[in-house]
């Protein structure tokens, strides 16, 4: 505290009464007091650090469960095969992507239906029954007209995408030599590729998979295309069956694709 | 004091580093504003009220920490949980009327048994005691007033937001504490 003398309230001013003030009323808060505080600042501090630790309290139990169910839900719905499209999200979020994808997955192959398909009923099980041997008939059809490529009403390659066959390997194999214009394909699961064709349903999407002697099956954004002997044949899906086009595909510039 | 300063952070960035975890930025918080306050309270209540409500107030700011917003008006919030702890107070003691029984008229009783005492004989420690039952004597909202203009650097508007009244209420009730504090005190002199 200064000294106080009588020029202190000579000066009739605010500014001076202020100044006489701060010298007289110097009160501070006891040093316990400020221990106090302090500590209880400190150990505020702490409790909120410790409140958001992974693995303390409820919560953050719980928010981690959600976090690993959540990843583990994402992982399943990316593995699995495609639903039907009258079902699937992903369809109704992209209503003008390929015709070729759509189909593939409504010729999804009826064994694999009890797990990915929780809409098929037993009408649909049915249908596909009932297709089956029209599709194998349509089969050996086109094998019987495999020498007729420059007639007027070319031969279609048609590819059976129903899984109807009792040894699954088998109607791999035989799908997957018609892909490959009729040659041996032991081990390769034709099935396979035309569902992950028909995974792919980002319009970006295109990949290359070997087949047996020189041949490839290639994925893009507009559906299948196979390679043989240097040709290139685009595939359709008609009927749930696997058709090659009647003209191999020109020239790479006459067929813009996206590529990855 | 100072809420914003060319080397010092200012006191909205404190809060908010205190609330991030930084103890330090606490402690510098409560170093500008630990006598301010104190002052504020202790102008109105005994050591131990004024103690009390002190450590309320700043439990309730660090309660507040994780929530605030900066708004770069620091100062003005924490005189305004001062004011509404001093309410408080006064209501849980039943002593609201006293507040709200106040008036702003000018009172002639502020000079005491002291007004006999020579200029020579007031030394220095009484005329200290002489200006601060001068400020206990003034009504509640004029001391409030008088004491906040000059323990913060809130401006008139600033105060008036703190203390709910108008810009011009303030003003009077400053006016009237300044007249009152001048006389008890030249009578002295």
């Amino acid at each position: 505290m200064s000294d106080f003398n009588e020029s202190d309230f000579d000066q009739d001013d605010d500014r001076r009464l202020g100044d006489l003030y701060r010298r007289a009323a110097d009160d501070q808060p006891p040093a316990e007091l400020d221990q106090r505080i302090l500590a209880a600042a400190a150990a505020a501090g702490q409790r909120r650090r410790s409140r958001w630790l992974p693995g303390r309290g409820p919560l953050a139990g719980l928010a981690t469960a959600a976090v690993v169910v959540l990843a583990v839900t994402l992982l399943l719905r990316q593995t699995e095969p495609p639903l039907p499209a009258e079902a699937s999200g992903r369809e109704r979020a992209a209503p003008a992507a390929s015709p070729l994808r759509q189909e593939a997955r409504v010729a999804e192959p009826a064994a694999n239906a009890p797990a990915v398909r929780p809409a098929a009923g037993p009408a649909a099980a049915a249908d596909e029954a009932e297709a089956r041997p029209e599709r194998k008939a349509a089969l050996a059809d086109s094998r019987s007209n495999d020498t007729g490529r420059t007639a007027a009403a070319p031969p279609r390659r048609e590819i059976p995408a129903s899984a109807s066959q009792a040894p699954a390997q088998a109607e791999e194999i035989e799908t997957v030599e018609a892909l490959a214009d009729g040659s041996a394909a032991p081990g390769l699961s034709g099935g396979a590729l035309v569902r992950r064709a028909a995974a792919f349903a980002a319009p970006d999407c295109a990949e290359t998979f070997p087949l047996p002697d020189g041949a490839t099956l290639r994925i893009h954004d507009g559906g299948l295309e196979v390679s043989v002997n240097g040709e290139r044949w685009a595939l359709r899906c008609v009927d749930g069956v696997w058709q090659r086009e009647a003209e191999p595909v020109l020239t790479e510039s006459s067929r813009p694709q996206s590529s990855r | 004091m100072q809420s914003t300063s060319q080397a010092e952070p200012t006191d909205d960035a404190l809060m908010l580093a205190y609330a991030a975890g930084d103890q330090g930025a606490f402690a510098r918080l409560y170093e500008r504003y630990r006598g301010p306050l104190y002052r504020y309270f202790r102008r109105q209540l005994s050591a131990a009220e004024a103690d009390d409500c002190f450590q309320t107030l700043w439990l309730k700011v660090i309660d507040q920490a994780p929530r605030f917003r900066p708004s770069g008006a620091f100062q003005g919030y924490l005189f305004t949980v001062a004011h509404n702890q001093l309410m408080d107070h006064f209501r849980r003691r039943g002593r609201l009327s006293e507040v709200s029984a106040d008036a702003d008229e000018f009172t002639d009783d502020l000079a005491d048994g002291s007004a006999e005492t020579p200029p020579d004989a007031l030394a220095r420690e009484e005329l200290r005691q002489r200006l601060l039952t001068l400020l206990e004597r003034l009504p509640f909202h004029q001391r409030e007033a008088w004491v906040l203009k000059q323990e913060s650097a809130l401006t008139i508007e600033e105060i008036a937001g703190v203390t709910r009244t108008s810009i011009e209420g303030v003003r009077s009730r400053l006016r009237y504490a300044t007249v009152k504090l001048k006389a008890g005190l030249a009578r002295h002199v």
